[in-house]
């Protein structure tokens, strides 16, 4: 991790939330600004398959549109796929770490943290800065994950692993549990459709997920953040919906352009991959 | 006079009459309709109630080696004969004339009224055409028009016994129908992009599904173009009477929308024997629609490059070379993929990765390149089509006015700069910082940017402001929609 990045790293205040859950954090460290309202957690596996990565994103998008920040453990996979939605519609997301928050692992995801404090979330931790990544630190910092959240969706998950800690803890600390089903024969989908015939409520699409939040939660904590450019957007939606001239909004499309992670396309947003030129 | 290309040549008649003998003879590569205007010539004079002289008469078209074609040497040379048997005053010979004469004398229009006017403007003499011509021949600035119905008052006109037809003004529009910016609705992105393209004269590319309203945009550019000058209107109607045309002279801007499965020489130019002007040189100081960009066939598309580079047609023939102006605005509308439907808002594409990938590939290259502008137009929303109608041509036209007079002032128009125009046009550091942007993310090219440049410019200018600056750069950036 870049030493500007290390540089932001503060102590903070523990959250009320995490101050409810059984165990909770006795310092915590980070970068940007933890929301005081709970959020709605999506985790998963980190060997996920393309389906798991489609539908973390496209939950996570659906999520963070209807104001609730998203709370994860930016690890590969799922993980990652979520917040990266999460950006991308510029909504607010927490990426919990099982390191000091200085070290982001892994490596690749370090741009994907400074984006989240960037789009108003945070990258905490409740180990000091320093401390390496170890694998008997990522189910302890699970609690926190399940902590700050009022519900878990666990996306794609084995039988064994840690969304599946997650989500007992989520049950643990009161909080709801939603699954998302997969084939039965995939092992990637094993621990999901275990945690639905258990009593998780099955994800049906982005839209069944938030009926579903908001039957179980009430409406979104915040009102949604204001329109923000997104994967998916028409520029004529963007235009009607803004108030401003079409010259504004399209400027400011392609300043959003520039900065990566979208691009315009047949007069649409669209996730771009990082290569290419458009001409 | 004859024609070269669109472009009037002085011809000069020179008669010769010889001793008494009886014989006509015409020289100077007349073809078979010039020869012919012997008998014509003889029979209107005759009608006159003079003799036609019976001597060895021997008429030049001078230059000797330019060919010659039509019947419109049929009034020089019968002026010229009269002239030449002491009928007329020798100094009162000094005219354009151009017209076809009937055994009866009367004089027949001429289909190089037009050219005959500008040149007798450019040598300062008057000009004689048929009654018929006279309106359209006298719109040319500086040109002095006489009006005749007949030989007799051809030959009372040069020998100064007829006053000249008052230069007329140019009429506005007149005979073109423009249709108005206000029946488009909704299309926000669309409008403001025909309109920054008016403004700067770029070429646009909208990009679309059928039914979005790309024709109907395209077809109202000229309605919001600024007029044609006096010169510029000239230019057209000396194309437009090249390529045998309806007459033509009007200041509105012409537009010309060729099917894609027009021949090569009918959209460049060419043809058999006398080259004609194509649509690209009809269309000039104009625009140039073709619709279903990808049905063109690739031969043609590159057939296109130089000219629109150069504003002008080289037609090659044997032993020499017309060219013909052709600098036309090009808009082009094209479907985002080979059914139609990508990107649109209620249907879905069903082309194959395959089907796409080809159809990319047709359409992508170089001369996609010349479009400074490219828009996605979506098909429009509902909401919107029931709405009030949008802002009219006239409002727009006449922002897109004043932004072109800034650039009349800097002496080029901006979609006609080159990389040395635009390397003067100053950019604020935060436009200069974006393009760098755009040009580290590899989202810009060298020529891209250029292209980028050239738009902000003009939206710079559309906004008044002698400085492009960072969100003129940012919006032209938005007008790079792919396939």
């Amino acid at each position: 991790m870049n030493p500007e990045w290390a540089s932001r790293v503060l102590q903070m205040e523990v959250p009320s939330l995490l101050r409810l859950i059984p165990d909770p954090p006795e310092t915590l460290w980070g970068v940007g600004q933890v929301p005081d309202r709970p959020g709605v957690a999506i985790v998963g596996t980190r060997r996920c398959t393309s389906y798991g990565r489609r539908v973390a994103r496209w939950l996570g998008e659906a999520v963070a549109r209807a104001g609730w920040p998203v709370i994860s453990g930016l690890a590969r996979g799922v993980d990652a796929a979520a917040h990266q939605a999460v950006v991308q519609t510029s909504g607010v997301g927490v990426a919990v770490l099982g390191s000091g928050a200085d070290t982001v692992y892994p490596p690749e995801n370090g741009q994907l943290a400074s984006d989240l404090v960037a789009t108003g979330g945070a990258v905490i931790s409740e180990y000091q800065p320093g401390t390496p990544p170890a694998p008997f630190r990522f189910p302890a910092r699970n609690r926190l994950i399940s902590g700050l959240s009022s519900a878990v969706v666990v996306v794609e998950a084995g039988l064994t692993g840690g969304a599946l800690i997650t989500a007992r803890l989520a049950l643990e600390q009161g909080k709801e549990v939603l699954a998302v089903p997969g084939d039965i024969d995939r092992p990637t989908s094993a621990g999901c459709n275990l945690l639905i015939r258990d009593g998780a409520h099955p994800v049906l699409g982005a839209e069944d997920l938030i009926n579903c939040l908001e039957f179980i939660l009430g409406p979104a904590p915040a009102a949604p953040a204001p329109r923000t450019i997104a994967s998916g957007d028409t520029v004529d939606e963007l235009v009607a919906a803004s108030d401003r001239p079409v010259s504004e909004v399209l400027a400011e499309l392609a300043r959003r352009e520039l900065e990566g992670g979208l691009r315009l396309e047949s007069g649409r947003m669209v996730t771009a991959p990082k290569k290419g030129s458009l001409d | 006079m004859a024609m070269v290309g669109a472009e009037p040549r002085p011809v000069r008649i020179e008669v010769h009459v010889g001793k008494p003998k009886d014989r006509f003879t015409l020289v100077g590569l007349p073809d078979t309709a010039v020869r012919e205007a012997k008998d014509r010539v003889r029979a209107a004079i005759v009608s006159t109630g003079r003799d036609f002289p019976h001597r060895l008469v021997t008429v030049n078209l001078s230059p000797a080696n330019l060919p010659k074609a039509g019947s419109d040497y049929d009034l020089p040379i019968a002026l010229g004969v009269v002239a030449a048997v002491g009928d007329l005053p020798k100094t009162a010979i000094r005219v354009v004339a151009a017209g076809e004469l009937s055994l009866d004398g009367s004089v027949r229009r001429s289909r190089t009224a037009i050219g005959a006017a500008l040149l007798a403007s450019q040598y300062g003499i008057p000009c004689v055409v048929a009654d018929d011509d006279a309106g359209i021949a006298a719109k040319v600035p500086g040109a002095v028009v006489y009006p005749v119905a007949n030989l007799v008052e051809a030959m009372a006109a040069v020998s100064g016994a007829l006053t000249p037809r008052r230069p007329s003004e140019l009429d506005s529009g007149g005979e073109v129908v423009l249709e108005d910016m206000a029946d488009v609705r909704g299309q926000p992105v669309a409008r403001r992009a025909l309109e920054i393209a008016a403004a700067g004269s770029h070429h646009l590319l909208m990009v679309g599904s059928p039914g979005g309203g790309k024709t109907m945009l395209a077809r109202r550019l000229p309605g919001i173009l600024p007029p044609l000058t006096a010169d510029q209107a000239v230019e057209v109607a000396c194309l437009w009477s090249a390529a045998d045309r309806p007459r033509r002279f009007s200041d509105s801007p012409p537009f010309r929308a060729p099917h894609h499965s027009a021949s090569s020489a009918s959209i460049v130019g060419g043809g058999h024997g006398h080259p004609v002007p194509g649509e690209l040189s009809l269309a000039h100081n104009g625009v140039l629609f073709m619709d279903e960009l990808g049905e063109f066939p690739p031969h043609l598309l590159n057939a296109l490059r130089q000219p629109l580079e150069e504003g002008k047609v080289t037609i090659a023939r044997r032993g020499s070379a017309v060219t013909f102006p052709a600098r036309a605005q090009v808009i082009a509308a094209s479907n985002p993929c080979p059914c139609g439907f990508r990107g649109d808002r209620t249907r879905g594409c069903r082309c194959t990765e395959s089907a796409l990938e080809r159809y990319r590939r047709r359409l992508s290259g170089p001369f996609l390149d010349r479009f400074d502008i490219r828009v996605f137009v979506g098909s429009p929303e509902p909401e919107s089509l029931l709405g009030p109608p949008g802002e009219s041509s006239s409002e727009v036209r006449s922002r897109v006015l004043g932004a072109r007079h800034a650039q009349l002032e800097r002496g080029v128009v901006n979609g006609h700069m080159l990389r040395v125009d635009l390397d003067r046009q100053p950019l604020d550091g935060g436009a200069r910082r974006l393009l760098h942007r755009g040009v580290e993310a590899g989202v810009l090219t060298g020529r891209g940017a250029d292209r980028v440049r050239r738009v902000a410019r003009t939206i710079a200018d559309l906004s008044r402001c002698e400085l492009v600056a960072e969100e003129h750069v940012a919006e032209a950036l938005a007008y790079r929609s792919g396939l």
